[in-house]
């Protein structure tokens, strides 16, 4: 890391020093001559939008005076699309705490519940002020009836109040039959420990606004594979693409060869009239049905004639059991999983093994060390990266890897592989 | 110096001198911005220019006149966005082994970054290049980019970790 810091000052010093080039004003001067623009009057329809705005905020003001005062705090952890929910009243105010044996409190200020999940908004604090609540760690977990979600969020302690805000999204919403949920508290501070649970009532009265879903049913082929990107589901407060990365046919193929096949780092951007929508997490699930994903964007502008998505990358890593014997003096070539692997050459340099080594350039080994007379030796560093055409005309790249200690017979062993993909192609347009 | 609120008043009402003005108080900055992500002169200054115009014409849209940097170098980062991407879908073999050309011997201690900022997705591209190249602050990124700060530091501590990655290769 000491290496990327070096090099991101040099980054910083050298665009630090970068100017302007003496034709910048010529070049933004000729550019303006194109424009056909004409300022326009301020129109009676817009003037009559405010007054009809002023009138909504008036007759809306105790209400958010109450969400404003219920929700305080929690700007930083909010975006906008939460933010603006809860200043027009959204959500299910639940406003129960829970007290830890050591005086600390936790307190459920409110819900948003809507078919994407459910938000919670929620505060850690002491009012006695005797446990510094910045240490305090704890973990939740939703529980409800066949309903055990994952979830992401944000954090933030606030210093001068003593006080941790925190709203936290699930990663599926409850089904109808769940009518209450609850929460499970695992409390950590230094070396000491407590559980404890909150439970409320949903309100599904209450939820935020409604959810529209449709099917995207779009196969890609990556790494050989096939991946679908099934649906999305858009609602007032984010938007959750679907897909499978492997169904379960094919994963029952990986487990009768015995492959161990992951993937990792999948990457994807969605689009809504040209403006990138915000990414708000993703998981990647394997269960019975397959090998599934979401990826969890920020809710669509309500008035978007057209959404786009953008797949980036994706890693798929597989786990494999390899070693063989190097020959010293020699170029070793060997097969791992169907990749080439070259070991152009193996260099005993004060006291330390330098080998280098060439894949195609989408190829990570993470897994890979030196057994040098019979003894392990992990990979200490790898220097000079490079890539370049071979004569295939295949992008490949050549690294030396380093490795702390020398002999006589070296075995090399590969447990792991990376495959990566940058892909960056549009895999889906709608227009509305 | 410049008057900031009285110069977008002025070109909100047509005085294309006074966005000249605005823009020239910080244009090191602009161009820097355009360079992180075109990397040569040429490409940088058409998105530059691009800017100029699409600022004026849209600057009536601008609420708060304050904001007008960050403003006009959000719609900078989505041309440069739109330009890389489209420059990378013709981006032809020959491209590619001229470019490989520049990495066939680096220095052995110093460490190209852009051999591996260029692999990352454009998203962590974007907020590495913001913060650690032009120096930004998590909230001018966050302004810039519309997005909350607390993303900012998420996406930047996942960017960081994907270069390390990148970087220590196998290890």
């Amino acid at each position: 890391m000491e290496r990327i810091r070096e090099a991101l000052e040099d980054k910083k010093n050298e665009y630090g020093d970068l100017k302007a080039p003496s034709g910048f004003e010529d070049s933004i001067r000729e550019k303006l001559k194109e424009s056909r623009y004409k300022s326009k009057r301020f129109s009676i329809l817009r003037i009559a939008s405010i007054l009809v705005m002023i009138v909504v905020i008036s007759y809306n003001s105790s209400t958010l005076a109450f969400y404003g005062r219920t929700l305080m705090g929690y700007e930083n952890v909010m975006n906008d699309t939460l933010m603006g929910l809860s200043q027009l009243g959204e959500g299910q105010v639940i406003d129960k705490e829970v007290i830890f044996p050591d005086g600390v409190r936790l307190r459920l200020d409110m819900i948003m519940l809507d078919g994407n999940g459910v938000v919670i908004f929620y505060s850690i604090y002491d009012p006695t002020n005797k446990v510094d609540v910045e240490n305090v760690n704890i973990s939740t977990s939703i529980k409800g009836l066949f309903y055990n979600p994952g979830y992401g969020g944000h954090g933030e302690y606030i210093q001068d109040e003593n006080t941790q805000k925190w709203v936290i999204i699930s990663s599926d919403s409850p089904n109808f039959f769940n009518q209450k949920l609850t929460i499970g508290l695992n409390y950590h501070n230094n070396s000491t420990y407590y559980y404890e649970e909150l439970s409320f009532k949903l309100d599904r009265s209450q939820a935020v606004g409604r959810t529209i879903k449709f099917n995207v049913n779009k196969n890609i082929e990556l790494f050989g594979r096939n991946i679908l990107i099934d649906k999305i589901s858009a609602s007032s407060v984010s938007t959750i693409l679907r897909g499978s990365l492997q169904n379960i046919g094919s994963l029952a193929v990986d487990i009768f060869k015995g492959d161990r096949v992951f993937y990792d780092e999948l990457e994807m951007s969605l689009f809504a009239d040209g403006v990138e929508i915000d990414r708000l997490g993703a998981g990647i699930s394997t269960n019975l049905k397959g090998t599934n994903f979401s990826v969890r964007f920020d809710a669509i502008p309500e008035d978007t004639k057209e959404i786009w998505v953008v797949l980036n990358s994706l890693n798929l890593r597989k786990i494999i059991d390899f070693e063989e014997k190097l020959e010293l003096g020699e170029v070793n070539i060997f097969n791992l999983d169907d990749q080439e692997l070259i070991i152009e050459e193996i260099k005993q340099i004060d006291g330390q093994t330098h080998i280098i080594i060439q894949t195609k350039e989408n190829i990570r080994i993470p897994g890979l060390s030196l057994i040098i007379d019979g003894k392990n030796f992990n990979l200490e560093d790898t220097i000079r990266t490079e890539l370049f055409i071979d004569s295939q005309g295949e992008l490949v790249k050549r690294r030396t890897l380093i490795f702390n200690g020398i002999g006589n017979e070296y075995r090399l062993r590969v447990k792991e592989l990376i495959f990566e993909s940058i892909y960056e192609k549009e895999v889906y347009r709608k227009k509305n | 110096m410049v008057d900031i609120n009285l110069l977008v008043n002025k070109a909100k009402s047509g005085d294309k001198e006074a966005l000249i003005q605005l823009i020239l108080a910080d244009k090191d900055n602009y161009y820097r911005l355009a360079y992180s992500f075109l990397r040569n002169e040429h490409d940088s200054m058409d998105v530059v220019s691009e800017m100029t115009l699409i600022v004026f014409e849209k600057i009536k849209e601008l609420k708060d006149n304050e904001k007008f940097y960050s403003w006009s170098k959000t719609i900078l980062v989505n041309l440069c966005k739109k330009e890389y991407k489209r420059k990378n879908k013709v981006i032809s073999i020959e491209d590619v082994s001229e470019i490989s050309l520049e990495y066939v011997e680096p220095i052995e201690d110093k460490l190209d970054l852009d051999i591996y900022i260029d692999k990352l997705s454009l998203k962590h591209q974007q907020i590495i290049k913001l913060r650690y190249f032009l120096d930004m602050e998590y909230s001018t990124i966050s302004e810039v980019l519309k997005i909350p700060v607390g993303t900012v530091k998420s996406r930047l501590s996942k960017g960081m970790e994907s270069l390390r990655r990148l970087v220590e290769g196998e290890k």
